[in-house]
């Protein structure tokens, strides 16, 4: 006598997954951070997963390092990261959004608020637009002037409490909370104020150019 | 063992399969492992493999079938009724571990129980990472809560079948009846 027994285990499995993550609340993840636990570094620890359009991380030198904020200004700046540092830092606090589908929750930026810097720097009348470059020499984006200057909206140098980590952006990324995260440039060395938002590097590849966040 | 040999369609659906869950695996590790996203960058470029791949295995599972019903619905029965034999194969785990038991062949039993589990939970792992990926893929077609759940769900079923599958290569090239005894000459006739 024989049962079909492989049906069974395959339907009731699939009943299983589909249960979980209809109405699984936090079990999936509860099972997730079990079997992850004793893969160490294997496993992205943070929730954040690593994007790089270049396929290498820019390096640093702290001593080095400069932020550069030019264009249309009447002074340019040229930071040192502790002239950055010394411009006052404020904390953020938000979920983080991917546009591909994953998030980490509250996540805890430090950093420069960009309308503190944008103060210094005397912006002329014309300047409708901020264009942040990444030090892989690929990666640009764009922000509108009236987005750059809300609050929320920094060069973040920590996370979660400590210096921001090198796939993440050190020494310094852009953060825009209410964005998804391809509008955050790691690595960010250059600001450059311009007349009208140009087109950013994913957006030419197809993203939308209105990222605000629509979960 | 396998007494009778897998026919041409049972073959294109095992390497069919076997290349896209290779590829998949492959670009959903340099997803999944921070250190290897580090050394690979491109993650948009290893994303659109990953999904090219998914896309290139549900069609497979469309198109043998939709070409070789008759048969896929044999292949699907042979693994998937269990007999008193089968149970038997699960009772003795050390005797089948070290390759001693021997089941009461019946010239009609093509799979052993090992290998009709392994069918079962890989098909579901497949159908799950299937399911949880279509929903990372559309997110916004759902809420944020049932995405997070799918993609934890999506690394449990992946992890869940690279284990598997590490199994079954194992036997595949390392039991009596693998491939590596079989190209060193060293099966038996018998067997």
């Amino acid at each position: 006598m024989s049962h079909p027994v492989g049906r069974r285990i395959f339907l009731a499995g699939l009943a299983a997954g589909v249960g979980m993550v209809a109405l699984g609340d936090g079990l999936p993840a509860a099972l997730r951070s079990w079997l992850e636990g004793p893969l160490g570094e294997l496993s992205p620890s943070d929730g954040f997963h690593f994007y790089s359009v270049t396929g290498s991380i820019p390096s640093w030198d702290r001593s080095k390092w400069r932020l550069e904020v030019d264009g249309l200004v009447d002074q340019p700046l040229s930071l040192s990261m502790e002239d950055l540092v010394g411009t006052g830092t404020r904390q953020v606090t938000a979920d983080f959004h991917c546009v591909s589908g994953w998030s980490v929750s509250a996540v805890r930026w430090e950093g420069v608020s960009v309308a503190a810097l944008l103060d210094h720097v005397a912006i002329h009348p014309e300047a409708h637009a901020l264009r942040f470059e990444s030090a892989d020499g690929a990666y640009v984006d764009f922000l509108d002037l009236a987005v750059a200057r809300r609050p929320e909206v920094i060069i973040a140098l920590r996370l979660g409490g400590a210096t921001i980590s090198a796939e993440r952006g050190a020494p310094a990324r852009l953060v825009v909370p209410f964005y998804y995260g391809y509008k955050g440039v790691k690595w960010l060395r250059r600001i450059t104020a311009v007349d009208a938002a140009d087109t950013g590097y994913w957006e030419a590849r197809g993203y939308d150019s209105d990222a605000r966040i629509r979960h | 063992m396998t007494p009778t040999p897998a026919s041409a369609t049972e073959k294109i659906l095992h390497w069919a399969v076997a290349s896209a869950v290779l590829l998949m695996a492959a670009t959903g590790g340099v997803m999944y492992i921070p250190s290897l996203s580090e050394i690979v960058g491109q993650r948009f470029w290893v994303r659109t493999i990953h999904v090219a791949s998914a896309l290139a295995f549900g069609f497979v599972l469309v198109l043998i079938p939709a070409f070789r019903w008759s048969e896929i619905r044999r292949l699907e029965r042979d693994l998937s009724f269990w007999d008193r034999v089968d149970w038997d194969w699960f009772r003795r785990p050390w005797d089948v571990f070290v390759s001693r038991y021997r089941p009461e062949d019946s010239p009609h039993r093509r799979f052993n129980a090992g290998q009709k589990l392994l069918a079962a939970l890989v098909g579901t792992s497949l159908a799950l990472l299937l399911f949880t990926g279509a929903a990372m893929y559309w997110w916004w077609w759902f809420s944020g809560e049932l995405v997070s759940r799918a993609r934890d769900l999506h690394v449990l079923a992946a992890l869940g079948l690279v284990g598997l599958l590490a199994g079954h290569i194992y036997l595949a090239l390392f039991s009596p009846y693998g491939l590596l005894q079989s190209w060193l000459g060293r099966r038996s006739p018998e067997q």
